[in-house]
């Protein structure tokens, strides 16, 4: 498996000369009002097969109070479950974080899919009992395991706008930013001072005013 | 434009200017596919001499062509030109823009910067005074600085004098050419001159109606009749006892017709369907994804309209109301209409349309239609 990448310390030990990034998704379930732009601009983007969802709006308690909706990409876990039980280690952390998805060494047993919590591995060529075919998955916009910007790595994983230095597709779209993409310590940055300024939660939009309650 | 004017019997009126007709214009627009580039401009000249109402009069071709040969140098947040010969001029010259010197006007009501900067009072549209004695002039201290200090009317004849000395008389003054007024609280030329509720035609609670009956009947509203009292009916809900709502859904954002044919925004909402609450679905033997027919009161020709659509359970709508989305088309009263479209057109989603239930009722001001509440009943086919 390859490395993960370092971490900047924090007071004493040695400082590594140059920390490498490491990309991570954060969704406010808070701001997430499922307009869907994250799926179509995802879609789009990348020529995501029919029935694929790279990105899904999630809504729980629809029509009811505390309604909530969430964007669910692939989460590029730190320790990916998906990694983890490959049997052909087709599946692989990225130096930067991001977990990729090596099509040509995809067997198709459907492993992944049954190990990630976020489902986001997904079977275009799937049926109920047939082979599955090759996995495609989210990408975070990193395009795959070939040179960048080819035409086969465009057919194969979409777009490869990381190497552009561009951040993903959904993220750059979202409405009210409630995807948020990018290094982990600059995401934390940006909740840390919506947290601030606003509070979190419910309070943050005057809910609890509102409605007279927290959520 | 100028074919527009042909086609509605007024290019010859349209095609002249103060100085003659306009060069290169051919005798008929019907085949003609390029112009001159001189028409063009003569079209936004004869905009600007037709629009001094409102100060559409300073964004002259020469001065747009410029702009956009100084694109780059208008700052992206204040869309405001940092020096050039452009310096000072908001991008595309918003109006009021009242001469060729103005930089333009991007906030309307801004009283603290004069009107030869993009200051502007409140447009004084109906006169110094109201019917009832109240003054209808801004008060004091409300006025964009460089003028007077309070309200003051319109100019006199700014908005038909096409040479313009009146709008340049106002502005020499530091005053805005179209006044300086208030807003109106009481519209004391229209139907209810105060906001008042009144039940929509089609209501679902008749003893409202008693209280707040709806318009009579208007005979002639720019030449169509409209009709309230006379369909406002209390027992509508007794045959239609559910609440009819159409509106929009994100992902077709727009009429339908071009979002349907977007591959991804189908595949995210891809059939017609209407909203409604576990109670009345069950009640009517309904399970999600079920088809059946939606009703609403008969229309002027004595019928019922109907559509087939399918049924979405959700908790989003109370059991009183049906939410159906509008912007579906192709489909009328169960029947394809996928053959009228011409070859190749049909998109990738056709469907019922919700305007074949929505009620009659027009806007007594407007004549917007009612699409937001109406009645409507379910009606489910028979099991074969």
């Amino acid at each position: 498996m390859a490395q993960l990448s370092t971490i900047p310390q924090r007071g004493g030990g040695p400082q590594p000369q140059q920390a490498a990034a490491r990309m991570k998704f954060y969704v406010d379930a808070k701001r997430c009002i499922e307009c869907g732009g994250c799926e179509v601009a995802c879609k789009n983007e990348n020529n995501v097969p029919p029935g694929i969802a790279r990105i899904r709006v999630v809504t729980i308690n629809e029509g009811e109070p505390g309604e909530t909706n969430i964007a669910v990409p692939c989460m590029h876990c730190s320790k990916a479950p998906c990694v983890a039980v490959c049997p052909v280690d087709a599946l692989y952390h990225r130096p930067d974080g991001i977990v990729a998805l090596n099509k040509e060494t995809c067997i198709g047993c459907g492993y992944c899919l049954y190990a990630c919590p976020f489902g986001a591995p997904q079977f275009p060529k799937g049926t109920a009992f047939g082979a599955r075919g090759v996995m495609d998955k989210c990408t975070y916009c990193a395009g795959g395991p070939e040179v960048a910007f080819s035409d086969r790595e465009r057919r194969l994983y979409g777009s490869n706008r990381i190497a552009e230095g561009k951040l993903p597709m959904c993220a750059s779209v979202c409405a009210t930013k409630a995807l948020v993409a990018g290094d982990a310590e600059e995401v934390a940055k940006v909740v840390r001072q919506r947290v601030a300024a606003r509070g979190a939660g419910g309070g943050a939009w005057g809910w609890d005013t509102a409605y007279g309650r927290g959520s | 434009m100028i074919d527009f004017a042909e086609r509605l019997g007024f290019r010859k009126q349209f095609i002249h200017s103060m100085k003659g007709d306009w060069k290169g214009v051919p005798a008929s627009m019907k085949d003609v596919r390029t112009l001159p580039e001189a028409t063009f401009e003569d079209v936004l000249r004869e905009i600007n001499l037709g629009c001094l109402s409102i100060g559409y009069n300073g964004q002259t071709p020469e001065r747009l062509k410029r702009q956009l040969q100084w694109a780059h140098v208008f700052d992206i947040n204040t869309k405001k030109a940092v020096g050039g010969p452009v310096d000072g001029e908001q991008w595309g010259l918003p109006w009021p823009c009242w001469s060729d010197k103005h930089p333009g006007t991007p906030i309307l009501y801004r009283n603290d910067i004069p009107v030869s900067q993009g200051g502007c009072g409140f447009r004084a549209t109906w006169g110094p005074k109201a019917p009832d004695g109240s003054i209808l002039l801004a008060g004091k201290g409300s006025a964009p600085p460089g003028g007077p200090k309070e309200g003051y009317p319109a100019e006199k004849n700014y908005a038909l004098d096409l040479t313009q000395e009146a709008i340049k008389s106002a502005l020499a003054e530091g005053r805005s050419p179209y006044g300086n007024g208030r807003a109106r609280f009481n519209s004391w030329n229209i139907a209810d001159p105060v906001p008042t509720h009144r039940e929509p035609i089609h209501s679902p609670r008749p003893e409202l109606i008693v209280k707040w009956p709806t318009y009579d009947d208007v005979k002639e509203h720019y030449r169509v009749p409209q009709l309230y009292k006379s369909l406002q009916k209390p027992d509508w809900v007794k045959r239609y006892p559910l609440i009819l709502t159409t509106g929009r859904v994100v992902e077709m954002e727009g009429g339908g017709a071009a979002e349907r044919n977007s591959w991804w925004l189908v595949e995210l909402n891809p059939e017609v369907y209407v909203e409604m609450h576990p109670k009345v679905a069950h009640d009517n033997g309904l399970r999600h994804g079920d088809w059946c027919w939606i009703e609403s009161p008969e229309d002027l020709d004595g019928r019922s309209s109907r559509v087939w659509v399918k049924v979405k359970i959700t908790k989003r709508v109370g059991p009183d109301t049906i939410f159906m989305p509008y912007h579906w088309g192709g489909m009328f009263e169960g029947k394809s209409l996928m053959n009228k479209f011409p070859e190749g057109t049909v998109p990738y989603s056709i469907g019922e349309s919700a305007n074949t239930i929505t009620n009659y009722g027009y806007d007594r001001v407007t004549q917007m239609q009612e699409t937001k509440t109406g009645l409507c009943r379910i009606s489910k086919p028979k099991q074969s």
